[in-house]
């Protein structure tokens, strides 16, 4: 009988791992626990100091993979780059009922105090602030100007960021001017140098260092320097006394890594984190109510897109693809996957991107009898089948593509969901071998021209779905040689209407950002690359 | 030559009472026979999925989502897209039984007569075949169904065969010592000098002998089966959306646990629970037989 109990136990015990395993995972609990250990510690220490001792805690699901410059491609290791390096410029900042956000088609001065442009609009010449130092008290230079420029266009990751700029020379007639020479006017090249690959390093110390050096140490001029870098646990950072553009408001930043989201949820429920990225759609509202938490939504430019290889059957025939746009269930999308947390994308062109219109020329409605009709006159009058690759990694793109199957199923088209891990499923992309999959872009430059040539132009680096017009294409030539700037602009309300007429994405939505942030924490300012930026952050 | 046929002579007329005893010993379990009744209850369930679900199991309803259970016609409540836990639950033990059959296939099949090769031959085969064994079993097993399973694609036919892979050497070692300590005897040793072939010796004589031994094995190995495929799917390696699978449906609830919506993992938890136990109660009773030292009693 004692066996049978043991095999009874063990049964039990197994149940029991089976759910555990779906509560949360080690990481998870690991962290979990050393954030709440953490707070604990200080709480029962000090009491009431603990608060004001100026630590910030981050909860975040990914703290990214690398503090290089230009090598880094995601949100996560942007957010550390941004801390302890500058750029030559910074975003202004503008107040909108009483909420500041990065204003981004202005700049402040940063690393340069001043700057001109010529009338031909190829020459910048930057001025930068003698007072500029690297967190190792070195001056920062022209020489480190150029150097940083220099090594991000020689790098694979950096180098399409560079080739943007359309940078041909760079000239340092002193040790404080800087001067760009351009082979082609560039109509986004201040919002370009703002981003992180443009970050100014320490030529001396790099060259000092070896190879890879930079993945796990800094070497820039920025507000913070980091402490600590461990991307499995944390990544603390503090403020520098001694920085030259007026100390960071808040002393020490402690970023968690905190993988399942109802941990984040409970930490920051709990005060234990005192921000919270990714937090559960369903839950924010909830959770805004909540005493002592607020949550602060902000538009983003990220877009979501279901896209159709143009050059692969029956996608090929822009019928069917209108057929696709027809079918999509748009509301449903927002509403049952983002939780009203999304807003709908009625337009290539993101809602807070300049030249960006919404008319009925700009976006579909949901109609399944012309989507039917139309699939009858592309000769699918009984459907089809396709294959749809699902990218893993985000639950919002599968939570649509099961809705999308459901509503493609009633006019008689047949999806078949195939998941593929993400890097996987990048690199297959990237060869224009998948007929539809879902993919998201956030422009980190708020700029038309930028996504178009990007997502729309048939040399665009990342038009996976090999959509080929020339309408597009030309209409995208003459906005690159448009000097003025609304003219420019205006260009892009034809190539929305031709876009939507071509159809080669369905349109599901734009993503909000939304930030969960205990009350004490002042001054958060919104970036809309969705990165946060440390410098301002206080505790009350 | 006498004595085997006298032997087999013996074993022939014990065989009508020793059945009865066999089941007798069986239902004396009362685990084994609640084991019993939850297995048989889940194989019902699976066959007759379609008479029992009262809603498409892949059908969202959007309108009806987050139901609780027994409201609006929905016994066990509805997920976060309207669709019909009770139905999904349902749909999903033809997933798990049939991955749990499959998986232990692939292992029996392949594991046995390496395992009887192996112990059979001994010598530099049997060496290469068991370290290869011992390589594989060297690894957690979880990892390395993960690890198969994401190379050879995601998808349910993957997942069984990654599971099945996995618990090859549980068998190939089980009959390795079985044989090896079989071929010993002198009945094995008579039927060589007789003449008889190798194959035969191996299939008519050694194999019927590890049965009841690899049958255990099996029967315990189907639960485990069942929970590493489902196991697969909560990671997103086993079956594809919007296929109803236990696993799948835990990681999708998950989710909603913190916000209330307990139903939408619960339920598959329990059906997880309820087959695995069935297969483990009944692998454990059928030991009890099958212990010689149970035997000799009855």
């Amino acid at each position: 009988m004692a066996k049978k109990l043991l095999a009874a136990l063990l049964c039990a015990v197994m149940t029991i791992s089976v759910f555990s395993g779906c509560a949360s995972n080690a990481n998870a609990n690991a962290s979990s626990s050393a954030a709440s250990s953490a707070a604990e510690g200080s709480e029962s220490g000090t009491g009431e100091a603990a608060a004001s001792d100026g630590t910030i805690t981050v909860a975040s699901s990914t703290l990214g993979s690398t503090l290089d410059p230009v090598d880094c491609t995601d949100g996560a290791s942007s957010m550390f780059i941004y801390a302890a390096y500058d750029r030559l410029v910074k975003y202004a900042t503008k107040e909108v009922d009483g909420v500041t956000y990065a204003d981004v088609e202005n700049f402040d001065p940063s690393i340069a105090k001043d700057w001109t442009v010529s009338e031909d609009q190829k020459t910048w010449t930057f001025y930068l602030d003698e007072n500029a130092k690297f967190a190792n008290g070195d001056p920062v230079t022209s020489e480190d100007v150029k150097f940083s420029f220099e090594r991000c266009g020689s790098r694979p990751q950096g180098e399409f960021v560079f080739s943007l700029t359309n940078i041909e020379s760079i000239d340092t007639p002193d040790d404080y001017t800087v001067v760009f020479n351009l082979h082609t006017h560039c109509p986004i090249f201040l919002q370009l140098i703002e981003v992180y690959s443009f970050a100014i390093c320490n030529k001396e110390e790099v060259e000092a260092q070896p190879e890879g050096w930079l993945n796990d140490h800094t070497a820039g001029s920025g507000p913070y320097v980091i402490e600590k870098y461990d991307v499995a646990t944390e990544v603390s950072m503090t403020a520098r006394d001694d920085y030259w553009n007026g100390r960071a408001a808040n002393d020490r930043m402690v970023v968690k890594l905190v993988k399942e989201i109802s941990n984040r949820q409970v930490l920051l429920e709990k005060g234990d984190v005192d921000i919270a990225f990714d937090l559960p759609e369903k839950e924010l509202d909830a959770l805004d109510a909540e005493e002592g938490i607020r949550i602060q939504t902000d538009p983003s430019n990220k877009i979501l897109y279901l896209a159709m290889n143009c050059q692969m059957e029956p996608f090929d025939d822009p019928l069917v693809r209108q057929a696709i746009c027809y079918a999509i269930p748009y509301d449903s999308l927002i509403e049952d996957v983002m939780f009203n947390r999304a807003t709908r994308l009625k337009s290539c062109i993101p809602s807070i991107m300049p030249g960006h219109i919404e008319n009925e020329n700009t976006y579909y409605e949901q109609d399944l009898d012309k989507a039917k009709e139309l699939l009858a006159q592309a000769g699918y009058p009984d459907g089809f089948t396709f294959d749809f690759t699902l990218g893993t990694g985000f639950q919002d793109w599968e939570d649509a593509a099961v809705l999308i199957q459901a509503e493609l199923a009633k006019i008689g088209v047949t999806m078949n969901i195939e998941k593929m891990e993400r890097a996987q499923f990048l690199e297959v992309a990237g060869q224009g071998k998948l007929a539809a999959f879902i993919n998201r872009f956030m422009s980190f430059v708020n700029d038309p021209g930028y996504l178009t040539g990007l997502l729309l132009h048939t040399d665009g680096h990342f038009n996976y779905n090999l959509f080929d017009n020339a309408q597009v294409n030309e209409l995208y030539q003459n906005t690159v040689d448009t000097l003025n700037t609304e003219e420019r602009l205006e260009i892009f309300s034809d190539v929305q209407e031709v876009v939507k007429e071509e159809a080669p994405w369905a349109y599901l939505y734009e993503y909000n950002f939304s930030l969960g942030l205990r009350d004490n924490i002042q001054d958060y300012v919104y970036h809309p690359d969705m990165t946060l930026r440390f410098d301002t952050l206080k505790k009350a | 030559m006498d004595d085997l046929k006298r032997k087999s002579n013996q074993q022939n007329t014990q065989q009508a009472p020793q059945r009865a005893t066999v089941w007798q010993t069986f239902s004396r379990n009362k685990l084994a026979v609640i084991g019993l009744i939850l297995i048989l209850f889940w194989v019902v369930v699976a066959i007759f999925a379609p008479v029992l679900a009262t809603h498409d199991p892949n059908d969202p309803i959007v309108a009806e989502k987050f139901m609780h259970p027994g409201e609006g016609g929905h016994i066990l409540g509805t997920d976060n897209f309207g669709r019909d836990i009770f139905s999904r639950v349902v749909y999903g033990a033809r997933i798990s039984i049939w991955a749990g059959v499959i998986s232990v296939g692939i292992s029996f099949c392949i594991g046995v007569p390496l395992g009887g090769i192996a112990g059979y031959y001994g010598g530099a085969i049997g060496n290469v075949i068991m370290r290869v064994m011992d390589g594989l079993s060297a690894f957690p097993s979880l990892v390395l169904a993960i690890t198969l399973a994401v190379s050879m694609g995601r998808g349910t036919v993957s997942a069984m065969v990654a599971v099945g892979i996995v618990s090859i050497p549980d068998y190939a070692r089980l009959m390795f010592a079985q044989t090896s300590s079989i071929k010993a005897m002198p009945y094995i040793e008579a039927g060589r000098a007789v003449g008889l072939k190798t194959s035969s010796l191996i299939l008519k004589h050694i194999f019927p002998n590890c049965l009841s031994q690899l049958l255990v094995r099996a029967t315990l190995g189907l639960g485990m089966a069942i929970l590493t495929v489902s196991s697969l799917s909560f990671l997103g390696l086993g079956v594809q959306p919007p296929t109803a699978e236990w696993g799948a449906m835990i990681s999708d609830g998950r989710r909603y646990i913190v916000s209330g919506e307990w139903w939408i993992t619960t339920f598959p938890g329990l059906a997880i629970m309820t087959s695995i136990l069935g297969f483990n109660l009944v692998g454990d009773g059928v030991r009890d037989i099958l212990d010689p030292r149970n035997r000799t009693g009855s």
